[in-house]
């Protein structure tokens, strides 16, 4: 009897620890860190002056998804700042499906977490400035290390309706076309030059394709912004001066019918529905199959990634064709987000960690700055880095006439603002509706307009 | 020194036993608590308040957010998506419930009988079931796709433009249930069968003696014996039509634009696309209520046509 009863404790206390087992939670791992030590210790660059009394270090935390704790550019552009600042940086891994990561560190955030440094997209940057969850002005914090955010970045910075930096930018990515020179030397199609328009890329896109052997000229990414390169191109940020949606302007809705007619009319890429239901990433252009890629420099990224994404064939790039149309095209680009947590009981270092890695991540990353004003003394360096990793496929003199020497200025890829999240949702369920035939062209547009407008009212109302 | 052996005060066997069941139903009560239980009075109080956008817990907890009464949940019956997403649900009901009831039962019944490599057929339809969800949508988004297996056969038929059958909006639906019923239809089989071999054969052998045929021995004695299994299994699919995320998720995340936007894919959307926590949290109780309601009818129903 007694055998029997210590045999059933113990059974249920295994059940009961596997159970509290479950309850574990890896985002948890706190900074070891004492309480705010109130100075940083880092310069801006390593040439840069240091704090003259070197506080206590501390250790700082980073988000990261999943490919971002395995980048080792990464991990070695922190080391290299633990070396210079002698604080300690841990990433903080948010584990599962890069498609989950947002949700789990909002989740995360407002369950009180700690991790000192949020690094997310501009979109979730942007809420959760709204969202007060990431430290609303930077700007003592930068002043107490030096440190001039308003002279590096100028307009790429996050500040709020009174001005306070609440956000820095650290990566800046720009849209270019990249280039199949198989496919084109088999076609017989001399490369694409810039300054060209969108029509020469369609006339381009159609010499290439060829359904027999499964080539297409042209592919576009699944991103809900590819309804809206036309407009973005002209500068509009989608919201009137009133606040509300701009989608009744008749370049979205050209916008749309462009993107729409590049698979419905010239057949040069694969559908928005064939991408999807194939279930197509960015990266199926470096399968060989595609002539052009339209898609910003974060591709990069796969380029150099010859074991992932192995190619027998050569690459180029050449800058975004324009619309002959509009008085004035912008190139698209986005900036990356880093930003203190609230809850960060390290602030002043955290501080000190973002104008480190906001002026030097992208030499270690093969990325492009977000610093203003950037010249190619800047970036000659990470072009040079390109120009070895695509062994000289893309030279320092392509990528500086792609991405800077382009003759347009730079417009957001995204529509950002209040409803960031939402209007990017119902853009892209509107934008299917259309294609599939569910909607007109006018009535999914002025759906847009009136759902985007609902939404804008709720979020105003929300935020009172 | 004598040691004085204190007499120790013992429960009794049937304290005991009780104590016994306690210590082992504990970790469920625990787990339910605090996965369940108190997961959803949160979300019954959260629906009460204004939670429509990110912020912190503490804040919430701390009563520093409006308490805006039924809002939420009179938004939801002017909000013509979500009012769209629980018409999809009952449709896709529709298709899945008496899908997976009637493939179910046929396929019951066919393994019910003697012939020739029934266990590695037994085997077979389970497969679908343990098959990891993202595969399953894999493979049917290829045999599905526009010059799919399917659409191939089809155009040999003669059929000259067929559908894209994940991306079109009057077959998107129909489409996925039917997927779901191919997935999950062992469950529905391995009960059905478990049913089957309980009907006493003297019934049937009496069947025999009066000249049944066939058909009439399974509408007039089979039917009826396993109609307590029939009505489990109802209000078991209906609750899972109703909640099934991870194949609609995988499949189609709800497009194109909603046309497979059910309630369940609706409430994540706004939960952690917009962070409209609150609005999600009514249309959760909403789809609750819908549930009970839907299975209280059945319970009531059942007196006409289950036999116990």
């Amino acid at each position: 009897m007694k055998m029997r009863r210590i045999l059933a404790f113990i059974i249920s206390a295994c059940l009961m620890l596997s159970l509290l087992a479950g309850c574990g939670s890896n985002t948890e791992k706190e900074a070891d860190s004492k309480a705010d030590s109130g100075t940083g210790t880092a310069s801006t660059s390593e040439e840069s002056k240091t704090a003259e009394t070197k506080p206590e270090p501390v250790t700082l935390t980073v988000f990261v998804d999943t490919v971002q704790a395995q980048d080792q550019n990464l991990r070695k552009a922190f080391d290299d700042y633990e070396k210079i600042s002698g604080n300690k940086v841990e990433f903080n891994e948010i584990l599962g499906p890069i498609q989950e990561v947002p949700q789990k560190r909002d989740i995360a955030l407002m369950s009180g977490d700690t991790t000192d440094i949020i690094r997310c997209n501009a979109i979730e940057g942007i809420n959760y400035g709204t969202a007060k969850m990431v430290e609303g002005d930077l700007k003592p914090y930068f002043e107490k290390i030096g440190f001039d955010a308003e002279k590096t970045f100028g307009d790429t910075l996050y500040k709020d309706k009174d001005g306070k930096i609440f956000g820095v930018p650290t990566i800046a990515t720009f849209w270019a076309v990249f280039y199949n020179k198989k496919i084109f030397d088999e076609a017989n199609v001399p490369y694409p030059k810039a300054p060209w328009t969108w029509d020469d890329y369609i006339e381009t896109a159609k010499k290439l394709t060829d359904p027999s052997k499964g080539i297409y000229g042209s592919y576009m990414p699944l991103y809900d912004n590819m309804f809206y390169i036309k407009a973005s191109m002209a500068g509009l940020s989608g919201y009137k001066e009133d606040g509300t949606s701009d989608y009744d302007n008749p370049l979205f809705k050209e916008s749309m019918l462009f993107y729409h007619e590049l698979s419905a009319v010239h057949k040069i890429q694969p559908s928005w529905a064939e991408q999807q239901i194939k279930k197509m990433t960015s990266t199926y252009f470096l399968s060989g199959k595609c002539g052009m890629m339209f898609i910003s420099s974060w591709y990069f990224s796969a380029i150099s990634d010859l074991e992932t994404y192995p190619r027998d064939w050569e690459i180029g790039v050449v800058a975004t064709p324009t619309f002959k149309d509009l008085k004035e095209n912008k190139n698209l680009a986005i900036c990356d987000f880093h930003g203190i947590n609230i809850n960060s009981k390290n602030k002043q270092a955290a501080a000190d960690f973002i104008a480190w890695v906001s002026t030097n991540e992208y030499k270690y990353r093969n990325q492009f700055p977000a610093m203003a004003n950037v010249q190619k003394s800047d970036v000659e360096d990470v072009f040079k880095s390109i120009e070895e990793s695509t062994n000289g496929q893309i030279t320092v003199d392509d990528l500086y006439n792609a991405y800077y020497n382009n003759g347009m200025g730079v417009a957001s890829e995204k529509i950002l603002g209040p409803i960031a999240s939402q209007y990017s949702a119902i853009i892209k369920a509107e934008g299917e509706n259309f294609i599939t035939g569910a909607k007109t062209l006018d009535q999914a547009i002025a759906d847009i307009k009136a759902k985007a407008d609902e939404a804008i009212e709720q979020a105003t109302e929300s935020n009172k | 020194m004598t040691a004085v052996k204190k007499k120790r005060k013992t429960m009794s066997i049937r304290q005991q036993e009780a104590m016994t069941a306690y210590i082992f139903v504990a970790p469920f009560v625990l787990g339910y608590l605090v996965f369940t239980f108190i997961p959803m009075l949160f979300s019954i109080f959260i629906s009460f308040i204004d939670f429509n956008r990110l912020g912190h817990l503490e804040h919430v907890l701390g009563g520093m957010v409006e308490f805006v009464g039924f809002k939420n949940f009179i938004r939801i019956f002017t909000d013509e998506i979500a009012l769209e997403a629980f018409l999809k649900s009952f449709l896709y009901i529709l298709y899945f419930v008496p899908g997976r009831m009637v493939f179910g039962l046929l396929l019951a019944v066919f393994f019910n009988n003697e012939f020739y490599l029934r266990k590695l057929s037994r085997t077979l339809v389970l497969v679908p079931y343990v098959t990891n969800i993202v595969a399953v949508t894999i493979i049917f988004a290829i045999i599905l796709d526009k010059n799919g297996i399917v659409n191939s056969i089809l155009k040999v038929l003669g059929v000259n433009d067929p559908p894209m059958w994940l991306f079109n909006a009057s077959t998107v639906l129909p489409v996925t249930a039917f997927i779901g019923v191919w997935q999950s239809l062992a469950l529905v089989v391995i009960v059905y069968l478990a049913a089957l071999q309980g009907v006493p054969t003297e019934l049937y052998e009496a069947c025999l003696l009066d000249g049944a045929s066939s058909v009439q021995k399974f509408f007039h004695v089979t039917l009826p014996l396993i109609s307590p299994t029939t009505f489990f299994l109802i209000v078991n699919n209906v609750i899972l039509a109703f909640s099934n995320f991870a194949l609609i998720k995988n499949l189609t995340g709800g497009g194109p634009g909603t046309a497979s936007r059910v309630a369940v894919i609706n409430i994540y959307e706004e939960a952690f696309a917009f962070n409209h926590y609150s609005y999600a949290a009514a249309q959760s109780i909403v789809m609750f209520i819908i549930i009970l309601i839907f299975s209280a009818i059945q319970w009531k129903g059942q007196k006409k046509w289950v036999h116990y």
